[in-house]
């Protein structure tokens, strides 16, 4: 399989001089095409920093992150913004869904973005409601749903651009068991089906050992790892 | 995000916080509707000037005056050499130097006048009809094109056989007409003094009713032919070099002449010791105080524009600062800088517009009642004036000045939103 992401010698710091933290100490990491990854680690670990390199919503202070051998931190900020918009998709911990606004036109914030037809935008939502079996809300108020629909309304967002991989930060972190493994099904199997890369940052071990592989973060470095691409 | 989606987003945020959007648009409003109000105003007097100028047409006449020099021997000035050729001005101030027949000769033979008409200094004693008391008079003399508006009836023919004039419309029931169409026709006897003091009496035959204008007044029109019979007379036995002064002669010119030819006319006149002025230039000094006014009067307003963009800046920061989570999940999602500044430039756009479109809305309604009540009471006397004037084109660049302000107070907030790091924002409680 294709190196999907390839971070090498990734360091992070945070201000300057003597007050400045370094989050990340110079970190290696290559992420499959297809691959189910969960990042874990303390709060203050830089796992989620590892991740927003990754997901190119920050820059790296040295090193490269590559997608699909392309140098990120070579191309500007518009193309930088392409990319995240047409391959990333996002499931955070606090669903950040617009309460006043219907299901539908939450899901579709990434197509608008794109600048698609209403039409054609509406189109896609309804399928990817369909795909997390909430598409009989999509006129709803996003507010009127429980945790667990929206959570699902997050994935059906993540997934209407069609993205070549998913991040999710803690996306059951504010969901009780039950309701979670659903989530995380539904997950997984965007990435059997349909062959998602799924990158995970939890503190959640639950999560950690259904997927392929673990990288455990301290200390802005790799701990260890376990289990494997291969 | 394309334009459209943008543009929508931005009017469905304002409509989310109601109260607020409601606010900020009631500063632009008040703001807005200043402006309005002060530029119709002026708008209103300069239309109704230029439809003065319009009315009373004659747009090929200068009106031509004896140009005089210095303020005359009484003035603080150096003493001037006496130059026989030149007039100079008169200290008795109840006299001004006039114009000989061969001052007229020499207008008429400048290139570019077509004609030259001189204007009698006939101060009638007195006005009546047939059992009516005499009243005070001033009269205008008609001029070869001078459209002068009228209530009913016709213009005088200028240089036709008969006696002819137009009445002012306060004379018609002072003179015993039953109304405007009654005096049609009727007659008029005018009383001057002669030579010797003595006083003759002239007949007119009232040809049409005059509407008050600015420029005409009270003042009633006689043809030619009547006012050179009356001056004939009323200097009878005067020696011809003191007959022949005219106060003022009115000079007719070629009307395809360029802006740069009249220029050049007047100043070939004045070269020649006269002062040349259309209408319309004489009407300036009228424009100029209108426009002073109206300047004044929009300083103002734009103080109020200016304090309601403050109440913009305000508003859309505190809508940045409730949506922070928003911009940082849309930017995150790969929404680019230039578009989330736009999204909120807009909505302050959006803001701007509907502050001015309200705006012109009740500019119009207060307007058209301000006018109806000037015109019945303070302004009662200028027949044809509405105070206020909201002419699309001119109304124009107020909505589109009122849309730049906002914007340019969006800037700020819009700035910040656009540079919001979305991982900040993502976090932001």
């Amino acid at each position: 399989m294709a190196t999907l992401i390839e971070a090498k010698q990734l360091v992070k710091t945070y201000g300057k001089g003597e007050g400045s933290f370094t989050a990340l100490k110079g970190l290696d990491i290559a992420i499959e095409e297809g691959e189910v990854v969960a990042v874990i680690g303390k709060s203050g670990s830089g796992k989620s920093t590892l991740m927003h390199l990754l997901a190119l919503l920050d820059s790296p202070t040295s090193g490269s992150v590559s997608i699909g051998g392309i140098n990120a931190s070579k191309l500007n900020r518009k193309k930088v913004n392409k990319i995240r918009n047409d391959e990333f998709g996002f499931v955070f911990q606090q669903f950040f869904l617009n309460g006043d606004e219907s299901v539908l036109s939450n899901v579709v914030l990434p197509l608008k973005i794109a600048g698609l037809s209403p039409r054609a935008r509406k189109k896609r939502g309804l399928e990817v409601l369909r795909a997390v079996e909430l598409e009989d809300k999509a006129q709803n108020k996003a507010s009127d749903l429980s945790g667990g629909q929206k959570q699902r309304v997050c994935i059906a967002r993540a997934l209407i651009n069609n993205p070549r991989v998913i991040f999710a930060d803690e996306p059951t972190g504010n969901l009780d068991s039950v309701t979670g493994k659903k989530v995380e099904d539904i997950l997984f199997t965007l990435n059997k089906e349909q062959g998602i890369t799924l990158i995970f940052v939890t503190h959640d071990e639950d999560l950690a050992k259904r997927c392929q592989r673990r990288i455990y973060i301290k200390d802005g470095q790799i701990m260890k790892q376990s289990g494997s691409s291969k | 995000m394309n334009y459209r989606d943008i543009v929508r987003t931005a009017n469905a945020n304002l409509r989310k916080s109601k109260l607020r959007t409601f606010l900020t648009i009631s500063a632009v409003f008040m703001g807005a509707l200043t402006l309005m109000l002060t530029t119709g105003v002026g708008a209103g007097l300069k239309t109704y000037v230029d439809e003065q100028v319009n009315a009373v047409g004659a747009k090929d006449a200068l009106i031509v005056t004896v140009k005089t020099e210095g303020g005359g021997p009484i003035s603080n000035d150096n003493p001037k050499e006496y130059d026989p050729n030149k007039k100079q001005a008169i200290a008795d101030f109840t006299r001004q130097p006039t114009l000989s027949k061969a001052d007229l000769d020499k207008i008429a033979s400048t290139q570019g006048v077509l004609s030259v008409q001189p204007f009698y200094s006939i101060t009638p004693e007195y006005i009546t009809s047939s059992g009516q008391r005499k009243y005070q008079v001033t009269i205008g003399q008609a001029v070869e094109g001078l459209n002068q508006p009228l209530k009913s009836g016709r213009l005088v023919k200028v240089n036709g056989e008969k006696y002819e004039v137009t009445l002012p419309p306060a004379f018609v029931s002072k003179l015993g007409f039953a109304n405007d169409q009654a005096a049609v026709g009727k007659t008029v006897t005018m009383g001057f003094k002669d030579a010797t003091g003595t006083i003759f009496t002239q007949e007119a035959t009232v040809v049409g009713v005059q509407e008050k204008t600015l420029i005409m007044g009270n003042a009633l029109n006689v043809n030619n032919t009547f006012a050179k019979a009356a001056y004939d007379r009323a200097t009878l036995g005067v020696p011809d070099f003191q007959k022949d002064q005219y106060g003022l002669a009115v000079a007719k010119f070629d009307t395809n002449l360029s802006d740069q030819q009249l220029k050049d006319l007047k100043k070939t006149l004045a070269d020649k010791g006269y002062d040349a002025k259309t209408l319309d230039d004489q009407l300036g000094i009228i424009r100029q105080v209108i426009d002073a006014i109206t300047t004044f009067l929009n300083i103002f307003a734009v103080i109020a524009l200016a304090a309601a963009s403050f109440g913009i800046v305000n508003t859309l920061f505190m809508s940045v600062q409730e949506r922070t989570r928003e911009i940082g999940l849309m930017k995150a999602l790969g929404m680019g800088r230039g578009k989330i500044f736009m999204l909120f430039s807009i909505e302050a756009v959006l803001i701007g517009l509907w502050g001015a479109i309200i705006a012109l809305g009740a500019a119009n309604i207060l307007g058209r009642i301000g006018s109806n009540i000037a015109s019945k009471t303070l302004l009662k006397d200028f027949e044809g004036l509405h105070l206020f004037a909201f002419p699309f084109l001119s109304m124009l660049p107020i909505i589109i000045l009122i849309m730049v302000i906002a914007f340019l107070a969006a800037t700020l907030p819009a700035r910040r939103a656009a540079k919001l790091d979305p991982i900040d924002a993502l976090r932001y409680e």
